[in-house]
């Protein structure tokens, strides 16, 4: 099974940035931000666009699928 | 964005991107979903020009459901006090009397308390997370309340299978304000249990 996961995390410290701070530029609280860095939300479109805006990259760079070997 | 931070006229805090945010969702030609859209852009923009200090949407939908919880007992107690078989009075100096002041008491204080948070802090707006959760929050409390409504039809049928259940004319509304009330309860103490599952609100920013 795949299983979505994200560089969130990475990107955001290389950038010396805040799960607040990140949080309020895009529009969610932060409570949402530590949830999606622990893969245990899955955001929307909107969302996945807005933060890859935020750091200047692409939906796909920032979160992606992997192969799980659980069934 | 804060050097474009002024009050209106009523003292709200505005600046031009919330203006114009105002303006564009007045337009009569909006769908439904970008009206959605703009309020919650609105409400973030608000939110960010506010200076005061920020309260959790969690904090806040646990007293939410605190007083949701007051409510209930209020129109609950006179509810079950009215429709007994002589009526119990609540209003006359007796116990019921006494149990009915002190729960109108704790209310209001709750009150006073709610509407002192309310305007020393900010209130997070809900964002896609929270609305997601509110929903789900909202399914289970439904789920809660016909669970609650068939237990009580349940023990009643069999404590007095052939008996009569009246309910007094003038506790249809007391039923009615209790069982929306205590929607309200489950809905709001539901989400705050799912918001705080697995994370933690309070949890460490990175260093």
């Amino acid at each position: 099974m795949a299983e979505l996961k994200t560089k969130l995390k990475e990107y955001r410290a290389s950038r010396d940035m805040k799960q607040g701070d990140l949080a309020e530029l895009v529009g969610v609280r932060r409570e949402t931000i530590i949830r999606l860095e622990k893969g245990q939300y899955n955001p929307s479109l909107k969302l996945a666009m807005d933060i890859a805006k935020v750091f200047g990259t692409t939906v796909e760079e920032l979160f992606f699928y992997e192969d799980s070997d659980e069934i | 964005m804060k050097e474009n931070r002024t009050t209106n006229n009523k003292g709200i805090v505005t600046n031009e991107k919330i203006m114009k945010l105002q303006k564009r969702l007045n337009e009569n030609n909006l769908t439904r979903a970008e009206k959605h859209d703009l309020t919650e852009e609105l409400n973030w923009e608000k939110y960010r020009a506010d200076p005061r200090p920020s309260m959790a949407l969690r904090k806040f939908k646990f007293m939410d459901g605190l007083i949701y919880l007051g409510d209930t007992l209020i129109f609950g107690f006179m509810g079950i006090t009215d429709n007994t078989k002589n009526g119990i009075d609540h209003k006359g100096f007796n116990a019921a009397g006494i149990v009915m002041c002190v729960i109108i008491a704790l209310l209001i204080a709750l009150v006073f308390v709610y509407l002192h948070k309310h305007s020393k802090y900010k209130i997070e707006p809900m964002d896609e997370l929270a609305n997601r959760n509110m929903n789900k929050a909202q399914h289970a409390a439904f789920l809660c309340l016909v669970g609650i409504g068939f237990a009580f039809a349940l023990i009643k049928g069999l404590l007095n299978a052939t008996g009569v259940t009246t309910i007094k004319n003038n506790t249809i509304i007391d039923l009615l304000a209790t069982t929306l009330f205590i929607y309200d309860f489950f809905a709001n103490m539901i989400f705050v249990y799912l918001e705080g599952k697995d994370v933690s609100a309070n949890e460490e920013e990175d260093e």
